[in-house]
């Protein structure tokens, strides 16, 4: 029997690398202006061109995608964007493990590049859920939970993160709702002052301006009515929630020992870690709902393949950026407890005060993440790595390019927890 | 053996018991394992001496929240109180949360507050729902 380890993040013996990393802009809205696969082809055509990738160098194609089934009654996805690609007659596969799909998309990658079957995987990522009624995203949305113990008996996707932060809410600020969501919105406003740096992010503005726009100057003002901001979920808000979204990410990952990666590569990100494991499904069989065990098991995992010791202080000494899985506000603070980046009972406070932001004590979503950046769920893990390599490369906006970065961790969830990954990424 | 082929150890029974009203657990006679989703080989010990059990239907809320935007199905019930109840048996599992009074206020937390079992009947469908006690 192997060990845990070995059997969520494996030895990577080929040392594995990105060459190449893109993502789209990322969209909103009612209408649709990119396809499955223009957001794909787009994504991935600039990638394989910052690998120096052409089409007869890519072994294998993995395509991320999660809503096409039932949003846009398109199935066998990989083909459809193999077409596009130049990619017909290689292998291809499409996979789906809700949010997480991106990361599930790189883990595959890597046992391919491990068992020696492919030296050069391509992995996009790719959804589209603009032009859609609302009944069927929510319909969409609750596909990742269960269809018969949750969704039923009224557990919606905002729901069952609502009663994550009602449980954190519970145990770490005594029921206090009103300093709990206080502390939630603290994450909005991070996490949209960073956005505001990105031009691919679907909200590239503060909640302060928003709230300027419409003629209030008190941003805690513009939280606290309901009109501007009501509830969807007790104890979640407009502002806790992440939007529906467009967008295609694509990476470029190889061995090192593959021809691609000595000829052609203008810069490779080093993965020294990839953890992939599998949590409870439906949410209510955890044996918390503090803490997605899920990934708190491949985080530890991910540490020790990294050689990183699991204890906050230590962890941040090495890991010096972070994007995390943060679909809503609450979600977030899950990741901060268990990427063991602070004490499981210091979580919320932690990111009250601000410890969270750019220059703080460990920056965690300078892309804005999925709140402001916008969540097109396939594409979300690829998307993540993307930030972290301009991270890594120093090619961020000065305003939240980290410094001295030794490493940059992607933390990446499929629904409430049933999927759960850690990526390590270092500069070679 | 305990099994009865007209209640077989499937999720698809476990269904059919929510529609009679009745809320069941598997119990694994060996090593006692207990699981709201259905099992017919115990998964801790690999038994297949199986029981189904009536779960006493007492508990207490473990978490909760109250659903202001409803999927089309619970419309007619919005805003709700949907939650996570911790039964006596120590098992845990969804359900409608009734009796909450003011629900468009935000009650303070109702997190360790005791509730019974009870059915809703909604187009025909019976849902799982704990009632809060008085
Ligand atoms: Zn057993």
């Amino acid at each position: 029997m192997k060990s845990e380890l070995d059997r969520i993040a494996p030895p990577l013996r080929r040392n594995p690398v990105i060459l190449g990393v893109a993502q789209t802009t990322f969209t909103g809205g009612k209408t649709r202006t990119r396809t499955l696969r223009d957001l794909a082809g787009e994504a991935a055509t600039e990638a394989m061109m910052e690998a120096g990738a052409k089409p007869e160098d890519i072994d294998l194609l993995i395509v991320a995608q999660a809503a096409g089934g039932i949003a846009l009654n398109q199935l066998h996805t990989a083909p459809l964007i193999a077409e596009r690609l130049g990619l017909v007659g290689i292998p291809s596969l499409r996979l789906e493990n809700a949010c997480a799909s991106g990361s599930v998309g790189l883990h595959t990658a890597l046992t391919a590049i491990e068992a020696g079957w492919a030296d050069n995987v391509l992995v996009v990522g790719t959804e589209v859920l603009s032009g859609i009624p609302t009944a069927m995203i929510q319909k969409m949305i609750s596909a990742g939970g269960d269809a018969n113990y949750e969704i039923p008996v009224g557990a919606t996707f905002p729901g069952m993160y609502a009663m994550f932060g009602t449980r954190i809410i519970h145990e770490q600020a005594k029921g206090n709702f009103k300093e709990g969501m206080e502390a939630l919105a603290h994450i909005a406003l991070k996490d949209h002052h960073n956005a505001v740096y990105n031009k691919k992010a679907q909200f590239p503005i503060s909640i302060e301006e928003l709230a300027q726009k419409r003629g209030v100057n008190d941003v805690w003002a513009f939280l606290n009515d309901p009109k501007t901001n009501p509830v969807v979920s007790w104890p979640l808000r407009l502002f806790d929630c992440s939007p529906t979204t467009d967008g295609g990410a694509a990476c470029v990952v190889s061995a090192t020992d593959s021809a691609l990666s000595f000829s052609s590569a203008k810069h490779a990100i080093k993965i020294i870690a990839s953890a992939q494991t599998t949590g409870d499904l439906p949410q209510c069989v955890a044996p918390t709902l503090t803490s997605l065990p899920a990934a708190r098991q491949a985080a530890k995992a991910a540490y020790k393949r990294a050689g990183i010791v699991d204890e906050p202080a230590a962890i941040k000494k090495r890991v010096k950026v972070a994007e995390v899985h943060d679909c809503f506000t609450s979600a977030e603070v899950l990741a901060l407890g268990d990427l063991n980046l602070f004490p499981q009972n210091e979580t919320l406070r932690a990111a009250k005060e601000g410890r969270t932001a750019v220059g703080g004590e460990i920056p965690i979503n300078t892309s804005g993440g999925l709140k402001a950046k916008g969540h097109p769920i396939a594409a979300t893990g690829i998307a993540q790595l993307f930030t972290l390599v301009e991270q890594l490369l120093g090619k961020m906006p000065p305003a939240v390019q980290v410094k001295n970065i030794d490493l940059a961790l992607a933390h990446n969830v499929g629904g409430t927890g049933g999927s759960a990954c850690v990526n390590i990424l270092e500069r070679l | 053996m305990s099994a009865k082929t007209n209640e077989p150890f499937t999720e698809e029974q476990w269904l059919k018991f929510v529609q009679q009203k009745q809320l069941k657990f598997v119990e694994c006679q060996d090593c006692h394992k207990m699981s709201v989703i259905p099992f017919a080989v115990c998964t801790t010990c690999g038994s297949r001496n199986i029981t189904w059990k009536q779960a006493s239907g007492q508990g207490s809320i473990y978490t909760y929240t109250i659903t202001a935007v409803p999927p089309p199905e619970l419309q007619a019930i919005a805003p709700y109180v949907a939650g996570v109840v911790e039964l006596q048996e120590g098992l845990r599992i969804n359900g409608i949360i009734t009796g909450v009074e003011n629900v468009n206020s935000y009650p303070a937390d109702l997190v360790g507050k005791t509730v019974s079992i009870e059915f809703l009947e909604l187009d025909r469908k019976s849902i799982l729902a704990f009632r809060l006690n008085a």
